[in-house]
């Protein structure tokens, strides 16, 4: 059994390695700080009509190169370094803590500012058919 | 414990199924892979611009762009041909360093300084199939050059075009099998083209036809490591290079070449000499020290392997046939032979097996302009060639082996004079040198043999010298059907050693010295036996003797002071001369009709050492006073 434990314990270390080098989503930031992640699954990119569009098995996502001013990779689906939310916009959301722990659903956006202590949660808008993993940053104040 | 195993399990498997991303950036043929560990941030530029670690990409000149799970070796540069078409993939930690053009399956990369790659250069990789292709390179740092698989014709040019300066790897993949071709009358160098050194190297095998020059040229050195290269054809040389050439390992065929099978010339204009570790060396030297080489130089006065500097051979199986007539060469106004092995300098036998074999008109096995030092290894020199006359005036003598250089430093006729430089130097090793019509083995110098076993024969003198000719110890034996057996120009010394020495018939003689000219043969030592005497005038400080007679085709038992010295067995040469002398240190006696039991067999079966004897009958001797040959009488006695 000693035998066994050794052996996964290298095992694991090496998957840990491997997995280090993972980065399932492919995040587009424009110039006001804005960041879109996208998964990278059959992740192709077209450049057209002053665009660059982003189709994967999921979705098509577009985005004006004008507006844009860097790719990067990143290993999760995150949108936390997006700024607040433009008040007016009004759809139920989903609201986690940092940690990914559910919190509640909230029928806005406003909604969930003033029920929620203050702090920086994800949030995730229920209703975006377009982009239904898109999450964004949420500061309650 | 056994949750916690499956748990770990169940981990690992999660892990497992990841996998790497590489985003994949497509300009026509050329894809750079940038791995998404490596890639960081991919700037835009104005909407016009992206970059991707370090290179610059403007959008319009993107064909695609896409994720997939390809894994990116870094420092790699890919080729793939394909027909009429080829790919490039540059790994993206490189790609701000490279260039690529791709028309067609013509691929052209310029390098930058990659000083700053992890492991300071880029290896491209070639492979795949195409009859109308080629690679070009520039640029001015080192870089390796693997082939992996690569079938690749340029009718229009290099196949391998590398106009970079500096240090080039062309590594052939372990068991892959290679092709590189260029076009006829074209303007490239050669087929394989290196502008810098060149390292060949690697266990897989390639093959290279020169259809409008070389087949292989470096600008610099050439070594050659492990490769099996087979050059099928050449317009030019086979291998030609500047600096060195080198071969460590592998097996290496020319053949089918219009000029030299391997050529080394100088760089510059002065020979820096052998350097240490060859660093900065431009000696024009060939180095061969180990594996299979075989040359076969067909066309005029070609060369199998020919230096500008030295030759240094220390161990291989070396072959190299040349069969190529003589020619008149205008410019030099001087008609010139083949050579098997040719250096401008001197040359160096320490090791290997050497087969070497001549039929063309006035060439020769081995011509060395310097001194030719023999020794280790074993030489094999056949020359069945005869001499090429241009005119009356204008002639190449075919011989085995030819070394050293005469100049006249003045007078005229028989009263000019010359100065001497290189010869013929014999230390150990085994030397077997046979010419058809002219010396087996000539030195335009001095020739000392101190050691090893040496077998010449010919029509003309066996072994002849311009200069001084010693002998102090080996086993040698000069056997002429036609001329002298040991032939100086200049004085010739017995000091010790064993000799044998076999002549035709007045005024020719066993061993000879230029008694005309004012030189003398001095024997003060040794064990010899001449057939056809020696030569008049000589200085016999050691004792001679001469036998009543002696029987052709007889083998002999010479005893010095009743210990058995030599076992020898005389030729069966038409017209041989007499008498037969021998001497020993001590005092000789001989028995004819032995039987020989084991030992070792030496100069082509004619002499035996370390062996038994039985039988045989003592043959009567008397004193031998000397001498014979250039007018002068025998020495008294029966014979025949």
């Amino acid at each position: 059994m000693k035998k066994a434990l050794i052996s996964l314990a290298v095992m694991m270390t090496l998957a840990t390695a491997a997995q280090a080098d993972d980065y399932p989503f492919l995040a587009f930031q424009t110039a006001d700080g804005t960041v879109k992640t996208v998964s990278v699954t059959s992740l192709t990119l077209t450049f057209s009509n002053g665009q660059v569009v982003a189709s994967n098995g999921t979705g098509v996502y577009s985005f004006p190169l004008a507006d844009l001013s860097k790719m990067f990779f990143t290993s999760e689906p995150t949108a936390i370094k997006s700024p607040l939310l433009k008040e007016g916009q009004e759809k139920a959301v989903e609201v986690f803590s940092l940690t990914g722990v559910f919190l509640g659903r909230f029928d806005s956006l406003e909604a969930a500012q003033e029920q929620l202590a203050e702090g920086v949660y994800v949030a995730r808008r229920i209703g975006d058919i377009q982009s239904p993993q898109t999450t964004f940053k949420l500061m309650s104040r | 414990m056994r949750r916690l195993l499956i748990a770990g399990v169940l981990t690992l498997m999660t892990a497992l199924s990841t996998q790497s991303q590489t985003l994949n950036v497509g300009v026509g043929s050329v894809t750079y892979q940038f791995p998404a560990s490596q890639v960081g941030e991919m700037t835009y530029s104005d909407g016009t611009s992206l970059t991707f670690m370090g290179r610059k990409f403007s959008i319009s000149d993107i064909t695609s762009m896409y994720v997939d799970a390809s894994v990116v070796e870094n420092n790699t540069v890919t080729v793939a041909y394909d027909g009429t078409s080829a790919d490039v993939f540059v790994a993206g930690n490189v790609a701000k360093y490279v260039v690529p053009v791709v028309s067609g399956a013509h691929v052209t990369i310029a390098q930058g300084n990659t000083d700053d790659v992890d492991g300071n250069e880029i290896t491209y990789v070639l492979g795949g199939s195409t009859s109308d292709g080629e690679f070009a390179l520039t640029g001015m740092y080192k870089c390796t050059i693997q082939l992996d698989g690569l079938t690749l014709t340029n009718p229009s040019g290099a196949a391998i075009d590398i106009q970079n300066k500096k240090r080039i790897q062309l590594s052939v993949k372990k068991d892959t099998e290679n092709a590189l071709a260029d076009g006829a009358n074209g303007s490239q160098k050669a087929c394989l083209y290196s502008k810098g050194q060149l390292q060949l190297q690697g266990n897989g095998s390639l093959t290279v036809n020169g259809r409008t020059a070389h087949a292989v040229k470096s600008g610099s050195y050439i070594t050659v490591k492990n490769l099996t290269l087979n050059i099928a054809s050449a317009v030019g040389d086979g291998l030609s290079c500047n600096g060195y050439f080198q071969m460590k390992s592998g097996t290496v065929t020319i053949s089918g070449t219009g000029d030299d099978g391997i050529q080394c010339d100088l760089d510059g204009t002065t020979s820096t000499g052998e350097t240490t570790d060859h660093d900065d060396e431009d000696s024009g030297n060939v180095y061969l020290e180990g594996s299979t080489l075989t040359v076969t130089a067909a066309s005029s006065a070609a060369k199998g392997i020919k230096a500008a500097g030295d030759v240094v051979i220390s161990e291989g199986d070396i072959n190299v046939t040349t069969t190529g007539n003589g020619m008149y060469d205008s410019d030099e106004k001087e008609a010139k032979g083949s050579a098997g092995l040719k250096s401008d300098g001197n040359m160096t036998i320490t090791g290997g097996t050497l087969t070497l074999k001549n039929s063309g008109s006035g060439g020769k096995c081995i011509k060395a302009d310097g001194l030719l030092t023999v020794s280790g290894g074993t030489v094999t020199a056949t020359n069945t060639g005869s001499t090429y006359r241009y005119s009356s005036s204008y002639t190449a003598s075919a011989k085995a082996v030819k070394a050293g250089t005469r100049t006249q430093t003045g007078g005229s006729g028989r009263n000019a004079t010359y100065s001497y430089s290189g010869g013929i130097n014999v230390t150990g090793g085994t030397l077997v040198a046979s010419a058809s019509s002219h010396e087996a083995i000539e030195s335009k110098s001095t020739i000392a043999i101190s050691g090893g076993v040496i077998y010449a024969s010919s029509n003309d003198d066996a072994i002849n010298s311009a200069s001084d000719f010693t002998i102090s110890g080996g086993y040698v034996m000069g056997n002429s059907s036609g001329n002298d057996g040991i032939d100086a120009n200049g004085n010739c010394y017995i000091k010790g050693g064993t000799v044998f020495a076999v002549a035709s018939r007045e005024p020719e003689v066993g061993i000879d010295a230029n008694t005309e000219g004012g030189y003398k043969l001095y024997v003060t030592g040794g064990t010899i036996v001449a057939v056809g005497g020696l030569e008049r005038g000589s200085s016999l400080t050691q004792k001679c003797y001469q036998a009543s007679s002696y029987s052709k085709g007889s083998w002999y038992g010479l005893y010095n002071g009743g210990t058995l010295a030599l076992v020898f067995k005389i030729p069966s040469n038409s017209n041989m001369g007499t008498p037969l002398v021998i001497s020993t240190s001590d005092t000789p006696t001989l028995e004819s009709g032995i039987t020989v039991s084991g030992g070792s067999e030496i100069w082509n079966g004619f002499g035996f050492t370390d062996s038994s004897v039985s039988g045989g009958k003592s043959v009567s001797l008397s004193s031998y006073t000397g001498g014979n040959g250039g007018g002068g009488g025998h020495g008294g006695g029966g014979w025949w």
